[in-house]
């Protein structure tokens, strides 16, 4: 009995083992191969005088091995292969798999279909454009720079026209490949499918900042562009008693917040580069205008700040540039800075806490030195109405 | 010289053979082979081959309740089978002569 038990436990462990090695053939044909291979081990165990079925048969995996050869079936695919098999098969014996090859059958999906490979050329340009696109955003650390002037077409340190070629060339490579990548042997192909996906992928993930990008406010001449700072790469550190100021507010000798200003050092070269994240490490997000030829302007202050993510600054109305939901103390902040022509002062929620202690002080009071005048044009201070005032509660 | 390699292309010859003389289930069917004198015969080889010549429509198969385990599958011969059988034995011979032949004149030749 206990033998029987053992004898029964081994067969059905090798079986097991055979069948996974098999896992890849269609559910039928590996069915078929081993029917009745129980009762045949069965009759191996028990002719092998107490040896084990692996003592007489091998390892189980040579075994399926065999019988693949004999049975004149497919090899054993690779191991990294083989998931991908179990998947398919998986797959194809769904009912929504079975479902969807009914649909496939009818007249319009057979006429869809027919249709499709004309559309081929097409996502071969597609792709030669977004392969570039990953690439130039991959090789600027993920900033969309040089693609906030001209949108299709990147630009290299401001020319256009590289830009045109890189564009033009990565096209016509795309399309090469495209025509020869039936011919390519499987591995290849294969290579060429994952790098589209890889390319499609990351291209989705850059819609989002993209769109940004594609839906910069200001007028039609003079647009300003939603840019993610990219900080450290150009991050040379404006630094102010050793802190990184946030932002710059010049001011003149009236105490009137100047607007537009674009700075420059000595040499004449843009002073530039304030940081691309907050104190907190929060990312920024920096809107920054455009001058005449459509080169992005990053010396001039005051700055837009915010350190809204991304998707959350889509739903800014470009119309009015008014953040939607923000703190009650961004809130009082925008009010001050309304008056102001554009590009106003912006404050980032993100500086919500620090903003609500004294906003006025981190945002646009002017210099204590400067005259009362001055401080007639500042701010409003935010009170608090009267009828605010807590009522005594009447227990 | 390795004779699994020269089992290989003669395998389906070998079994239709030893299934020729009596029908056989799978480890009947080795068992046959290897008392022949095919003893490096695999065990999934002549599993896999039965089940390809089964599947090819050259053998019938039924099953048989046995008394001491589980049913067994026997295979026999159809004339499909057969005309195979015929045909490949010509094969077979045909090859051998000439092999013989050829090692026959290298002897004499040495």
């Amino acid at each position: 009995m206990t033998d029987t038990v053992t004898e029964s436990s081994e067969v059905v462990g090798y079986l097991a083992a055979i069948r996974e090695a098999l896992a890849d053939l269609p559910a039928g044909d590996r069915d078929d191969l081993i029917e009745d291979l129980e009762a045949h081990l069965h009759e191996v165990l028990a002719e092998s005088d107490g040896a084990t079925l692996e003592a007489s048969l091998g390892s189980p995996t040579a075994y399926a091995a065999e019988l693949r050869a004999s049975a004149g079936l497919d090899p054993a695919p690779d191991g990294d292969v083989r998931w991908l098999r179990r998947v398919e098969r998986r797959v194809s014996t769904s009912p929504l798999w079975h479902a969807l090859g009914c649909a496939f059958e009818q007249p319009w999906a057979r006429d869809v279909r027919a249709f499709l490979p004309t559309l081929r050329p097409g996502w071969w340009v597609l792709r030669g454009w977004l392969a570039l696109f990953v690439l130039v955003v991959w090789l600027h650390g993920g900033d969309l720079a040089p693609y906030t002037t001209y949108l299709v077409l990147p630009t290299y340190h401001g020319h256009w026209l590289i830009g045109l070629a890189a564009v033009v060339g990565a096209i016509a490579g795309s399309v090469w490949l495209g025509l020869r990548t039936a011919a390519l042997p499987r591995w290849l192909r294969r290579s060429v499918l994952v790098a589209d996906m890889v390319v499609v992928l990351y291209a989705i993930g850059m819609y989002g900042p993209l769109q940004n990008v594609a839906q910069g406010f200001g007028t039609p001449s003079r647009p300003i562009y939603l840019v993610p700072t990219a900080a450290p790469a150009r991050y040379h550190g404006i630094t102010v008693d050793g802190r990184h100021p946030l932002n710059i507010y010049p001011y003149d000798a009236q105490g009137h917040l100047l607007t537009n200003v674009r700075l420059y050092d000595d040499r004449g070269r843009p002073i530039e580069g304030l940081p691309g994240t907050d104190q907190h490490g929060q990312k920024l997000v920096r809107v920054l205008p455009s001058d005449a030829a459509g080169a992005v302007v990053s010396n001039e202050y005051p700055q837009r700040v915010a350190a809204a993510p991304l998707e959350q600054l889509l739903t800014w109305t470009r119309a009015t540039g008014v953040l939607p939901t923000v703190g009650p103390s961004a809130e009082a902040a925008f009010a001050v800075a309304t008056p102001m022509p554009t590009p106003t002062v912006f404050v980032p929620p993100m500086a919500g806490a620090a903003l609500t202690a004294t906003p006025q002080a981190t945002a646009v009071t002017p210099p204590p030195s400067l005259t009362p005048a001055a401080k007639t044009s500042g701010p409003a201070k935010v009170t608090a109405p009267a009828k605010a005032k807590p009522r005594p509660t009447s227990s | 010289m390795d004779t699994t390699q020269l089992l290989k292309g003669v395998l389906d010859l070998a079994v239709l053979a030893v299934v020729a003389e009596r029908d056989g289930y799978g480890y009947d069917v080795v068992r046959r082979l290897r008392e022949a004198g095919l003893e490096d015969v695999g065990d999934a080889s002549v599993y896999g081959t039965l089940r390809r010549l089964f599947q090819a429509g050259a053998l019938t198969s039924y099953v048989v309740p046995s008394d001491e385990g589980p049913h067994r599958k026997y295979y026999g011969l159809n004339d499909a089978g057969r005309t195979l059988l015929e045909r490949s034995t010509k094969t077979w011979t045909a090859f051998a002569e000439t092999l013989d032949a050829l090692l026959k004149t290298e002897g004499t030749a040495a």
